[in-house]
């Protein structure tokens, strides 16, 4: 039993992310049975697209997944809105000062390819996306460290005693923009699946930060709400009468203790 | 209600799923008959976390390891505290499934389905295609059969049977063991 004063190893992880440690066992469990895959020759092509680094996402033997409803109503035919919003939202770097940093939509089988020749997301009532997201950071240590250089030799050019806050932060700010150009962009991928015919779409992460982008991505193209299937909410879809419907409306916690 | 206040209010559905569904699973063998509809077999693997979200100062624990040492989550329903997570194996046809059920938001963490086999011959010339939907078709079926089960706790909780003998017996099972 581990609880968080427990000695185990589980407890250095916080306390209810079992994912974190499913994951890394997960992970080396994976990368053997790739291995032994790939020497056995049969692989399905699909797997020697995403065996390389992509472990965690849509394909992968091991795959989380968060159930969105999809609401809302598209303007005008719905195939044109969808290919417009696929299209439109396709990745693009966000500023253009060569900092790597970038968001959209990339094809599922190549997070290169942001073109979706012809209506290549398409899989029969499924359209399949890849969220790319690309983001620069500067770790703040290499940041500091660099300031203090930059500052000593600053001072010792002008020969004053210190620099002003505002010398200061443009000096940070100059400095971490030099860092950016040197560093490369981390690159993350998360698969959407969404299922036209049944307005569910999965998306292949529970991190608060990718559900957000995507929420507001997807809000952004296509002009449709994804609303998260909490038990509530799809309780409220599974019970159909609206007798029992009221009933789970005023529902309180119940004491399952003896 | 909005999203925020449902999710802070309504929660406890999804932990009360997961005591429920583990004390089905227990008292039964892993085997849940879905009245009308299926058997689907449910158990209970090495992991599991409770807490006590429902309280003004949250309690978590966290319980690893094998069978026995998960009964020790007893003690903790015990104390008042719902599964907030666990590692559970459905099946309801052939295929097997894991996977980290979380109670708050109804998501499933580390799904693992079964593997896909090699492209038939029929979908050769369209093999990504082929493989993206036998995939897609085995998370679907993972999450019907848990929507089977979900529906079938949600029936019982709002009926008149959830006081008059399924939380008695659920408490009774909590207690005796």
């Amino acid at each position: 039993m581990i609880t968080s004063g427990g000695e185990d190893i589980a407890a250095v992880i916080p306390i209810g992310d079992l994912e974190l440690l499913e994951a890394l066992e997960n992970y080396q469990e994976a990368v053997d049975e790739i291995e032994e895959a790939r020497e056995r020759n049969d692989l399905v092509p699909s797997e020697q697209l995403w065996a390389e680094e992509d472990f965690g996402r849509f394909y992968s033997r091991s795959v989380s997944i968060v159930r969105y409803r999809v609401r809302g109503e598209t303007v005008g035919s719905f195939w044109d809105s969808v290919d417009e919003g696929v299209k439109k939202g396709a990745f693009r770097e966000i500023d253009n000062s060569g900092n790597g940093v970038g968001m959209g939509w990339v094809s599922m089988e190549d997070f290169t390819d942001r073109d979706f020749k012809g209506t290549s997301y398409l899989r029969r009532n499924y359209v399949a996306l890849s969220l790319r997201v690309d983001t620069i950071h500067v770790p703040p240590r290499i940041l500091e460290m660099q300031v203090r250089k930059e500052s000593a030799k600053l001072l010792e050019e002008t020969g004053r005693q210190r620099l002003s806050s505002a010398q200061h932060r443009e000096l940070k700010e100059r400095l971490k923009e030099t860092l950016k150009r040197q560093a490369f962009p981390s690159i993350q991928v998360f698969d959407l699946v969404w299922d036209t015919s049944k307005a569910v779409a999965y998306f292949g992460s529970h991190s608060v930060k990718a559900r957000d982008r995507v929420e507001g991505h997807f809000k952004k193209c296509f002009g449709l709400t994804l609303v998260p299937l909490i038990p509530y909410i799809r309780a409220a879809e599974l019970l159909q009468e609206k007798s029992r419907q009221k009933v789970l409306e005023k529902l309180k916690p119940c004491v399952m203790a003896p | 209600m909005d999203f925020l206040e449902i999710l802070s209010e309504k929660s406890f559905l999804g932990r009360e799923f997961l005591t429920w569904l583990w004390f089905k699973s227990d008292r039964s063998g892993g085997r849940i008959e879905i009245p009308g509809k299926k058997v689907v077999e449910v158990l209970f693997l090495d992991r599991m976390t409770l807490d006590l979200s429902d309280a003004e100062t949250p309690q978590t624990v966290a319980l690893k390891g094998e069978y026995s040492e998960l009964r020790e989550g007893l003690a903790a329903l015990r104390e008042g505290k719902k599964i907030e997570e666990a590692r559970i194996s459905v099946k309801a046809a052939d295929n097997d499934f894991t996977m980290i059920l979380k109670g708050t938001w109804y998501s499933f963490g580390s799904l693992r389905t079964p593997a896909i086999l090699p492209v038939s011959e029929a979908d050769e010339e369209e093999p990504i295609e082929g493989t993206f939907l036998e995939k897609v078709s085995l998370i679907e079926e993972s999450m019907e059969i848990l929507d089977s089960l979900f529906e079938y706790f949600m029936k019982l909780r709002v009926s008149d049977q959830w006081e008059m003998e399924e939380l008695p017996a659920l408490r009774h099972w909590v207690s005796s063991i």
